[in-house]
């Protein structure tokens, strides 16, 4: 019974872990709310930990994980990898925009064959 | 090391079609000790041809415009992928109706580009890709990048269930039509993998056409390295 109830946590955990990289494959863009919603639970339990730190003992001990400690760190470990994950979805949307802009730089700055404009200066430097 | 191979430089048969609906798109990044060479073996053939620089260091973007092709420079620089789409969109702007990818390295052979262009020209196909593996050639390929090739042929056909012999082959074409729905966001080596999956769920008929292609030292050398099956693998998976 103890060691079902360990499993379980681990269960849920692995279950989260894997929900976290099924959300960072679909779009980030309308779920800002859900994000919010996700880490503001987390802080509040995270200030709920702090405050009572009796508590997290209970529930740890109904998981059969040990110290309190360990529970925190195991949702502090997952909360880390959700907030890397969402950065880095919103980093490859970041690079996504900056890819579409500099492609409308080159349209713009395009030199059609057999065309040269006379005396006109690089605007483009090397770095 | 290894100098062309003499299955390339056999007479290829078969005339230009309609050379004036084709454009050939080429990205480039620091070639300007080759692109020179290449561009004039395609104008000699009647193409236009459109040079996209991908913020080379070097001449590659003064070379390009001293000759008659439309030259596009990326600001910074992003990627082969990146360069190939800029490339195929600029070629549907202009209003071609055949777009060919084609490598700036001279690893590609103009003589093969209406192989591509024909069954899409004659509507047999919206998309043809060339491919190193679908005859039996005497390449000077070294095993171990052949080896890494098929089994990303094999990993293709797992995740796109797409039977294809050469799924990392620069040398493409497409119709306007198929090019239109082209929106890749892969920037870098990874950008053929997402188009192989952009054409297993597109459903538009395609086709492998072989090809031949010159390992040449200078291609060699710059080419991908082994260790680029690594980054491939990380960006399908974290994009």
């Amino acid at each position: 019974m103890l060691i079902f109830k360990f499993i379980l946590f681990k269960f849920i955990l692995i279950v989260l872990l894997i929900a976290t990289y099924l959300f960072y494959r679909k779009q980030i863009h309308g779920k800002r709310l859900l994000i919010r919603l996700f880490a503001s639970t987390i802080l509040g339990l995270a200030i709920l930990a702090v405050a009572f730190p009796d508590a997290t003992t209970k529930v740890a001990g109904f998981f059969n994980i040990g110290r309190g400690v360990d529970l925190i760190l195991y949702m502090m470990i997952l909360f880390l990898l959700f907030a890397i994950v969402v950065l880095h979805a919103y980093l490859a949307q970041v690079k996504r925009s900056v890819t579409l802009l500099a492609r409308e730089i080159a349209f713009m700055q395009a030199r059609p064959a057999g065309r040269v404009k006379a005396g006109e200066e690089e605007t483009l430097g090397k770095e | 090391m290894i100098t062309s191979q003499d299955s390339c430089t056999k007479p290829q048969g078969g005339a230009l079609a309609a050379p004036g609906r084709i454009c050939v798109a080429i990205p480039a990044y620091n070639e300007e000790k080759v692109i020179h060479s290449v561009l004039q073996g395609l104008l000699a053939k009647g193409y236009h041809v459109v040079v996209v620089d991908d913020g080379s260091k070097d001449e590659t973007y003064r070379i390009c415009r001293e000759l008659p092709v439309d030259v596009l420079r990326h600001p910074i620089n992003m990627g082969y992928g990146a360069a190939q789409q800029t490339g195929i969109q600029w070629a549907i702007k202009q209003g071609f109706d055949v777009i060919v990818t084609f490598d700036a390295d001279g690893q590609h052979v103009v003589e093969e580009i209406p192989k591509l262009t024909g069954p899409i020209l004659s509507g047999e196909v919206e998309v043809a890709v060339g491919s190193r593996f679908l005859e039996a050639r005497p390449e000077a390929m070294p095993l171990v990048k052949r080896l890494i090739l098929k089994m990303a042929v094999i990993f293709t056909r797992w995740t796109t269930g797409l039977k294809m012999t050469d799924a990392h082959n620069g040398m493409r074409a497409f119709s306007r039509r198929a090019a239109l729905t082209m929106n890749l966001t892969q920037n870098g080596m990874a950008y053929s993998s997402e188009l192989v999956n952009w054409l297993a769920k597109s459903g538009f008929r395609w086709k492998e056409v072989p090809v031949c292609v010159r390992y040449t030292e200078y291609s060699m050398r710059k080419g991908q390295s082994i260790w680029n099956l690594f980054n491939i693998l990380w960006e399908i998976l974290l994009g």
